[in-house]
């Protein structure tokens, strides 16, 4: 109970000055979003809007950076992320719903299918190794974690989209049809092949070789002599004794990567124009909208902090060592 | 001179109703389908807001301007708007508003609602993006239901073009809207041939409006915009026929888009801006005029032409004036000083100015020093500048002088052009329009020069002159053309002499398609709508022509 209070306390803190960070940076960009606008008309705008922009946005209220830092907590805990300014006069949050859904449901699932079988392929390859399955998949999945992601994803598109004609060329769903409601899910799933697989092989090869590398040093452990001394099944050695103890540095990099799915991968998206927050997120950056980063930085340090918590929680179920660790 | 603009819109009216598609038969029907780099789309069709803010169509399918005034040459195509004259030393604009229109609930329009649109911006200012009440408008009314006055404090007849180019929006549906800046009208009440469709944020669908006031028009039953994320999706959804238009720039479009299919597979890319070289005139260095000169002697521009843009977009004229409008505007008398590129004349105008060469073959200034490094901004990523500035600083070493190519993200890089904090920089006109004066207006007006606040909202040069301001107001005084002509054949002359900036390469709108589905494109030998991109104003004229094959 004392080392969940005490994640707990640290939670908090660091909850706190994530926050905080989240609310200074975006002030100590150079530019003001108003000019960034108007620039972006390239001269098809009067110079005058400047001051018409400057009075939509709000930007001409003249407020300290301390009050601005009150109201922005006091907008936190309202749930009132305010105006963003690139898809001005949408809300913060309408932009965000609209992206999430598709966010979650590629980079999320995506790491979820990588992380799964990445680990059972690492653990096969420890447990068969010096067998030609295992020989191979190790310098595969080099070969994958280490190719650049935009190069290897512009490659499927064009082979697999474009000469071939298998996928759409981009987008979440077909847009140009009209369709019910079960062709729609459908066509979500069709558009979601290609980038899905492209997130997958990519990732995969990570997860595979930190799970080799963990279950080869576990396999070597006393303890799992022992239990083959104990005449136990291959099975239940593999998985109940070795996995399970190997499995354990993986964890932690899952939750962060799981923390990370908020961000969106701006790569899969560019490339494929799909749907999701990578773009959204670049496109406040590069126009200085504050509100709309402010947001989606929010969410990304409290999916990662909350992350590491639900993992810190499960990691003490899966080791009751850690528990009594440092006391 | 009223008589003639009033003749003159009447017969242009003739022609975009008979001209454009006579004798072959035309087939209804079919939907177009748009892409663009929109990223993601919002549900926003509020026509008050800046482009972009709103789903791309809002300012095309949707509603409807006053005239339509091209970008390239000044032609005037009336939509809501039938005829325009200037009364009272040009201190009235009486407009004559299109009889027998109704919105897409079924209102009829009248001149109210034009004047509805006007004052309802003074009561926003924050609607008045293109400045309409803060240049000198003191009131609109309407004279009646087909006629409306609008009263200036002191002449500006430039601002036509603003007033043409304002999206009128129906009086009894905004009347009762209160805060119109964040009112994202969901269920727009329009005049144009387009009525809204089905919407994602990934693309919008527009259906024809079945009362609109043009009976044979649209031919098309709908319109689709799909934002795609990046280029590179739109170029291969064009090549794979998935769309049929897209606003969009290609590296060497002749072997990346025609070569792939030439019977179908066409762009046109229309001049409708100027890409410049801003020398910052209140950094030290570019005080000096000879020192300005000599640059733009040693600067050799079609190298630019051909390495950033495949020689299909041109050098830039020395003053900066678009081919389009070059005929009407260009003074030929001046030609003797436009400058081109000449290394031998431009160490000429040094030496005399007193700079001198070291051993090296450095450039040393008058008080014997050595010029230090000039810096030359450019946007980080953009190919196209950055490879004029580096031929740039290849050219101008050719007088001893050293560039080192600074690139900054965008928000930084427009931040340095408006603070005055570059030495040089390449950027569009800041200002482009029907004539000339939009470009020199915002380019030279001391106004804009950031004099008052630091700021330079578009006279990026930051340089003033007593004549250029006085040539511009003297422009805008008159409807006459004579005179307006005279007034820029004064700035140009300044423009070549002075070298405020260097005009480096036309800027273009990237117009490209593919016609096996569908035709009637505006294209060079029919340039209807200027070459506007589709979501834009003269996309309009674009959706109410094009039509399946």
């Amino acid at each position: 109970m004392r080392y969940l209070l005490r994640r707990l306390g640290f939670l908090l803190f660091t909850g706190w000055a994530a926050l905080s960070i989240n609310f200074i940076l975006p002030h100590l960009m150079p530019g003001d979003p108003a000019q960034v606008m108007i620039a972006k008309f390239q001269g098809r705008l009067n110079p005058q809007a400047l001051k018409a922009l400057s009075d939509a946005f709000g930007l001409t209220a003249d407020k300290s950076l301390f009050v601005k830092y009150l109201e922005y907590w006091q907008r936190i805990f309202s749930g009132d992320l305010g105006f963003s300014l690139t898809y001005y006069p949408a809300k913060v949050t309408e932009v965000l719903a609209d992206a999430i859904p598709w966010t979650i449901g590629l980079v999320g699932l995506g790491t979820i299918i990588a992380f799964t079988l990445g680990t059972l392929l690492g653990i096969i390859s420890a447990w068969k190794r010096n067998s030609p399955l295992a020989d191979i998949l190790v310098p595969t999945a080099l070969f994958f974690n280490s190719i650049p992601y935009f190069w290897l994803s512009l490659l499927m598109l064009y082979l697999l989209a474009y000469q071939l004609e298998w996928f759409p060329l981009g987008g979440g769903f077909d847009v140009f049809a009209i369709m019910g409601i079960w062709d729609k899910v459908g066509s979500i799933v069709y558009h979601a092949i290609l980038p899905l697989t492209t997130i997958v092989i990519t990732a995969m090869g990570g997860w595979l070789l930190t799970m080799r590398n963990n279950m080869m040093s576990v396999l070597a452990d006393d303890y799992i002599i022992f239990a083959r001394a104990k005449g136990l099944s291959d099975r239940r050695i593999k998985y109940k004794y070795a996995a399970r103890n190997a499995i354990l540095p993986s964890f932690t990099g899952f939750s962060m990567a799981l923390g990370f799915v908020i961000g969106g991968s701006l790569l899969t998206e560019v490339v494929f124009s799909y749907p999701g927050l990578g773009y959204i997120l670049y496109q406040s950056v590069i126009s200085l909208d504050y509100p709309l980063m402010q947001a989606i930085f929010l969410f990304i340090s409290l999916a990662v902090l909350l992350a590491n918590f639900m993992a810190d929680f499960i990691y003490a179920i899966l080791d009751p060592r850690v528990k009594e660790g440092g006391e | 001179m009223k008589r003639i603009f009033t003749i003159y819109v009447m017969v242009l009216m003739l022609i975009c109703t008979v001209g454009l598609v006579s004798a072959e038969e035309v087939r209804y029907g079919g939907m177009v389908r748009i892409a663009g780099q929109w990223g993601s789309l919002t549900n926003n069709f509020n026509p008050f807001l800046a482009s972009g803010q709103n789903a791309p169509g809002t300012r095309s399918a949707l509603y409807e301007t006053i005239f339509f005034v091209s970008p390239l040459d000044g032609a005037i195509t009336p939509v809501l708007g039938t005829a325009y004259q200037w009364e009272d030393n040009n201190l009235k604009l009486i407009i004559e508003t299109r009889q027998g229109v109704k919105w897409s609930d079924g209102t009829p329009f009248t001149a109210n609602d034009v004047v509805f649109t006007f004052n309802y911006m003074k009561k926003h200012p924050a609607l008045d993006l293109n400045g309409i009440w803060a240049n000198d408008v003191t009131k609109v009314e309407a004279l009646t239901d087909h006629k409306v006055q609008i009263t200036f404090a002191k002449p500006n007849t430039p601002l036509f073009r603003y007033i043409a180019h304002t999206l009128i929006v129906p009086e009894h549906i905004w009347s009762e809207i209160e805060e119109p800046s964040t009112f994202t009208n969901a269920n727009p009440v329009v005049t144009g041939p387009f009525v809204k469709g089905q919407f994602s944020s990934q693309a919008v669908i527009y259906q024809r409006n079945a009362t609109y006031w043009m009976e044979d028009k649209p031919y098309l039953d709908s319109v689709a915009y799909q934002a795609a994320k990046s280029n590179d999706t739109a170029l291969l959804l064009l090549l794979r026929k998935k769309i049929d238009y897209s606003h969009l720039f290609i590296p060497d479009p002749e072997k990346a888009l025609v070569a792939k299919d030439p019977t179908n597979n066409k762009y046109w890319w229309s001049v409708t801006n100027t890409n410049i070289l801003y020398l910052n005139t209140s950094k030290e260095l570019f005080t000096d005029v000879a020192f300005r000169q000599a640059l733009a002697y040693a600067i050799d521009k079609d190298p630019l032409s051909e390495k950033a843009y495949y020689g299909v977009i041109a050098p830039a004229h020395p003053t900066g004036i678009i081919p389009g409008q070059q005929p009407q505007w260009v003074n030929k008398a001046l030609s003797g000083q436009f400058y081109s590129y000449d290394l031998e004349k431009a160490k000429d105008i040094l030496s005399k100015a007193g700079y001198s060469w070291d051993g090296s073959g450095s450039l040393i200034d008058p008080s014997g020093n050595k010029v230090p490094p000039v810096r030359i901004l450019v946007g980080a990523g953009w190919t196209d500048f950055i490879s004029m500035a580096q031929l740039i600083s290849k050219s101008v070493k050719g007088i001893g002088i050293e560039m080192v190519i600074e690139q900054e993200p965008w928000s930084s890089y427009i931040n340095s052009l408006m603070g005055g904090t570059y030495d040089t920089a390449i950027c569009w006109g800041s200002g482009s329009g029907s004539t000339p004066y939009d470009l020199y207006y915002r380019t030279l007006e001391s106004t804009f020069a950031g004099q008052d606040d630091g700021i330079a909202e578009s006279n990026y040069s930051r340089y003033s002159s007593p004549v250029i301001d006085a040539a511009l107001a003297k422009f805008r005084a008159s409807s006459d053309l004579t005179v307006q002509q005279e007034a820029i054949s004064t700035i140009q002359q300044l423009v070549v002499a002075d070298v405020p900036y260097i005009p480096l390469t036309n800027r273009a709108n990237f117009n490209d398609y593919q016609i096996s589905r569908i035709v009637g494109w505006p294209d060079a030998e029919n340039p209807y709508n200027g070459g506007d991109p589709g979501d834009e104003l003269g996309g309009r004229l674009m959706l109410l022509n094009i039509r399946l094959k």
